[in-house]
C-alpha cells in the first residue's frame, strides 16, 4: 500500500515534466548565481572595486601623492570631486564614502603635535561597504605620508561624519534597509500568489465568463491591477508599520514621498503578477519559475545584501531590476531623510515597469484556457 | 435568434471547428450534441465572444458577436462548463459582482437577483459561502449568474457534468421554466438523454463539423432502422414461432420477444394474430424508437461516448 502511494505521487510529479524541470532548475540556478558571485566561479570576472570620492581642498604635493596612492590601489575606484559634491553624493546615497583632505592638511602634517585630520564622510545605510572602504584607504594614505618609514604611529586621524539627513543611528539605518528590502520582496511574493489566483480562476472558467460579459479586457485588467496594488499596499503598510514600531523606521518624516514610492512599487508588483499569470501555463510551472525570477530580482536589486558585494556586471544589470528602484526609493524615504523629489526617478522607473508588465500581460493573456 | 455561419477555428495543426453553420429559432431549446473533443466548447467560445474565430460569423438578433461585440454579449447568458463562481463568496456577493458587469445596480439588481435565486431554488441558502454548497447547488448558481440580466439567449455548456440525478432534474425543471417564459436555449452536452428530454432541435457534431441537424424525429428518420416491437409473453413458447412475411426478424429471450416489422400498421396486427393462433398470450406490446445514440452511430460509425 505504502509503495503504491509513493509510486502514485512520483508519477504525478514526473507527469508534468516542465514543472519538474523548473523545480530542479530553480535551486540550481540560484546556487550557480550565488556561487558565481561569491565563489571561485567568479575568478574570471573582475572583482568590484570599492568606490571612493576624494576632495582635495589642500592641493599640495602631499595631498596629490595621497590621491595618486589611492588611485594606484587595485581595490579602490577613486573619483576626484569637490567637497560639496562629495557631501551631496554621500548624503543622497549615491556613494558610500568620501575623503576630504582639508585645507592646511599638509602644513599640519609637517608640524609636530596634533595629527592632521582627514574628513571621512560615510553613508550609514551602507555600513558594510563603508567599513571595507575605511580599511582599504588606510594603507595608501599611510604609505603616502610616511613613505617607506617604520613609523608605528598613525600619521593622521579620521574625522568621521555620517552624511545623512536621517534621524537614525547606523544600526537603525541597517535595520531600516532590511525592512525596506524585505517589504519589496514581500510585495513580489504577494504578486506570485496573485498570479496563482488568476491562473486558478482561469482554470475554473471565471476569466472566460468575465470575457463573455460586455466589459472590455482593458477594464478587466485595470481592475485586477488596481485591486492587486491595493492589496500590495496593505502588505507594505503592515511591514513598514512593524518596522516603525519595533525598529524606529522613520516612515512619518516624508509621507508623500513614501506614499508615492509605495504606490508605484505596489502597481509594479500587481502588474508583475499579471505578467506571470499571462506567461504561465498552469499554477505548478508558473510558481516555480516566478519564485526563481523574484529571488533573482531581490538579490540583484540589493534587497538581501549590499550591491557592492557583487561584480560590476551584476551591479550594472541591477539598473534594469525594479527591486533596486523600489529599495532605493524606500531607503530614501524611510531613514535617509531625502526630500520627496529625490524619489522621482525611482517612482518613474517603477511606473514604467508597471506599464511594461501590464502591457505584455494584456497581449499574452489567454482568456479561454484550454478550449476544445 | 442565433445565426452561426461558416465558423472555423484552428489550434496549430488541429482544426477544431470546420465551417460550422446552424440557426437557432427564438424560443426553442437547441441541442449541440457530440462527444468530448468534438469542438462544442470551442464553438460556444466563439459564439459568446471569448475566442476569435479564424473565419465565419455569429449574429444574435442581427448583432455580430466577437471579442468586442458588446451589444451581442448583453443578449447572451453564458453558463460555462466549469463552475465559474467564487467559492469564498456567498451567492449574494457572486450575483452582485457578476451583475455589476452588466450594469445591474440598486433596486433593479435586487429584483433580478431575487428572481434568479428563486428560479434556481437557492433563495434559502443565498447568504452561505458557496464552498459549503453541494455540486448541484453550485451548478444552479452557475446558471443563476447567467440569468441575472435576463438574456435573450441562454447558452449552457455541459451544465450537468458531475451532477447527481436529483440535481440534474432540478436543473431541467429550471430550464423548462425559462423556456416556457420564452427564453431561447442553446444546450451542449454529450448526454443524448438530456437532448432527447430538453431539445426541440439538434445539431450533431463530430470532429469539429456538424454531421446532421434536424428535429429529434427528423434525426431518427435518418437511420434506416426497421420498426421494432417488444412483446412480453405470458409464458415462454414451447416450439419455434411462425410469423407472416411482414416480420423480418425475431429474437426471443425468456418471455421477451423482439420483432422487426416491415410496416407497423399492416404487419403488427398479423403478427399478434399469429401469436394468438399459436396459443400464446401477450402481456405488453411496445414499439421501440431509434435512439440518438443509434443516430450518432449511424452518422459517425462510433458510439457517442467513445
Amino acid at each position: 500500500m505504502l509503495k503504491e502511494l509513493i509510486i502514485k505521487d512520483l508519477k504525478v510529479f514526473f507527469s508534468d515534466r516542465r514543472a519538474m524541470v523548473i523545480s530542479m532548475l530553480v535551486p540550481i540556478g540560484i546556487a550557480c548565481f550565488m556561487a558565481g558571485i561569491f565563489g571561485n566561479a567568479g575568478k574570471t570576472t573582475q572583482s568590484a572595486k570599492l568606490p571612493i570620492l576624494v576632495a582635495d581642498q589642500d592641493q599640495t604635493e602631499l595631498t596629490h601623492l595621497i590621491e595618486d596612492k589611492l588611485k594606484g590601489d587595485p581595490h579602490l575606484d577613486v573619483r576626484i570631486v569637490d567637497g560639496n559634491t562629495a557631501r551631496q553624493e554621500v548624503k543622497d546615497g549615491k556613494s558610500a564614502a568620501a575623503l576630504i583632505l582639508p585645507k592646511g592638511f599638509s602644513d599640519q602634517a609637517q608640524r609636530s603635535g596634533k595629527k592632521p585630520e582627514i574628513n571621512f564622510l560615510s553613508d550609514p545605510a551602507q555600513s558594510m561597504e563603508v567599513q571595507a572602504i575605511r580599511g582599504s584607504v588606510m594603507q595608501p594614505i599611510v604609505s603616502a605620508m610616511v613613505g617607506g618609514g617604520q613609523d608605528l604611529q598613525m600619521p593622521f586621524d579620521f574625522r568621521n561624519e555620517m552624511e545623512s539627513t536621517a534621524h537614525d543611528d547606523e544600526g537603525n539605518a541597517a535595520a531600516a534597509h532590511v525592512f525596506d528590502g524585505m517589504a519589496v520582496q514581500g510585495l513580489l511574493f504577494f504578486s506570485i500568489e496573485a498570479a496563482m489566483g488568476i491562473l486558478r480562476e482561469r482554470r475554473l472558467g471565471i476569466w472566460r465568463r468575465l470575457r463573455a460579459a460586455p466589459v472590455s479586457p482593458g477594464m478587466l485588467f485595470l481592475s485586477r491591477i488596481l485591486s492587486g496594488a491595493i492589496r500590495a499596499l496593505t502588505i507594505l503598510i503592515a511591514v513598514l508599520g512593524v518596522g516603525a514600531l519595533a525598529f524606529h523606521l522613520q516612515i512619518g518624516s516624508n509621507l508623500p514621498g513614501l506614499l508615492a514610492v509605495g504606490i508605484a512599487a505596489s502597481l509594479m508588483a500587481a502588474a508583475f503578477g499579471m505578467f506571470v499569470a499571462a506567461l504561465g501555463r498552469n499554477e505548478q510551472q508558473s510558481r516555480g519559475l516566478a519564485i526563481f525570477v523574484v529571488l533573482t530580482m531581490t538579490m540583484l536589486g540589493g534587497a538581501w545584501f549590499p550591491s557592492f558585494l557583487m561584480p560590476d556586471w551584476v551591479q550594472k544589470i541591477s539598473m534594469i531590476v525594479p527591486v533596486k528602484w523600489a529599495v532605493d526609493g524606500f531607503d530614501a524615504m524611510t531613514w535617509r531623510g531625502a526630500q520627496a523629489s529625490a524619489v522621482g526617478t525611482s517612482v518613474a522607473v517603477l511606473l514604467v515597469f508597471a506599464v511594461v508588465f501590464g502591457a505584455v500581460a494584456m497581449t499574452r493573456f489567454r482568456w479561454d484556457g484550454e478550449a476544445a | 435568434m442565433l445565426n452561426v455561419s461558416g465558423l472555423r477555428k484552428r489550434f496549430g495543426s488541429l482544426e477544431a471547428v470546420k465551417g460550422v453553420s446552424f440557426e437557432v429559432p427564438k424560443g426553442i431549446c437547441y441541442g449541440l450534441l457530440g462527444p468530448n473533443g468534438a469542438g462544442k466548447t470551442t464553438t460556444i467560445s466563439m459564439i459568446v465572444g471569448t475566442l476569435e474565430p479564424d473565419g465565419g460569423s455569429v449574429t444574435i438578433l442581427g448583432k455580430k458577436t466577437g471579442l468586442n461585440g458588446y451589444e451581442a454579449k448583453r443578449l447572451i447568458g453564458y453558463v460555462p462548463q466549469e463552475i465559474a463562481v467564487y467559492d469564498e463568496l456567498n451567492a449574494l456577493d457572486n450575483l452582485r459582482f457578476f451583475g455589476s458587469l452588466y450594469g445591474l445596480i440598486g433596486d433593479e439588481f435586487t429584483t433580478r437577483r431575487d428572481a434568479a435565486l428563486e428560479v434556481t431554488s437557492l433563495t434559502d441558502r443565498a447568504a452561505e459561502p458557496v464552498k459549503n454548497y453541494s455540486g448541484g447547488m453550485k451548478r444552479r448558481l452557475n446558471i443563476a449568474i447567467a440569468l441575472l440580466h435576463r438574456p435573450e439567449l441562454l447558452i449552457l455548456d455541459e451544465p450537468t457534468v458531475g451532477v447527481d440525478p436529483q440535481s440534474r432534474n432540478a436543473i431541467f425543471v429550471t430550464l423548462r421554466a425559462l423556456q416556457n417564459d420564452g427564453m431561447t436555449l442553446l444546450y451542449t452536452t454529450h448526454y443524448m438523454e438530456e437532448v432527447e428530454k430538453m431539445c426541440q432541435r439538434v445539431a450533431v457534431m463530430d470532429h469539429g463539423a456538424i454531421v446532421a441537424e434536424d428535429s429529434i424525429a427528423g434525426l431518427q428518420r435518418l437511420v434506416p432502422a426497421p420498426n421494432r416491437v417488444r412483446i412480453e409473453l405470458e409464458s415462454p413458447p414451447q416450439r419455434p414461432l411462425l410469423f407472416p412475411d411482414g416480420v423480418r426478424d425475431q429474437e426471443l429471450e425468456g418471455t421477451t420477444l423482439t420483432l422487426e416489422i416491415e410496416d407497423l400498421n399492416a404487419d403488427l396486427p398479423q403478427a399478434l394474430a399469429a401469436l394468438h393462433s399459436q396459443d400464446l398470450r401477450f402481456v405488453t406490446v411496445e414499439t421501440k424508437e431509434t435512439s440518438l445514440e443509434e443516430v450518432f452511430l449511424h452518422l459517425t460509425g462510433k458510439n457517442l461516448r467513445d
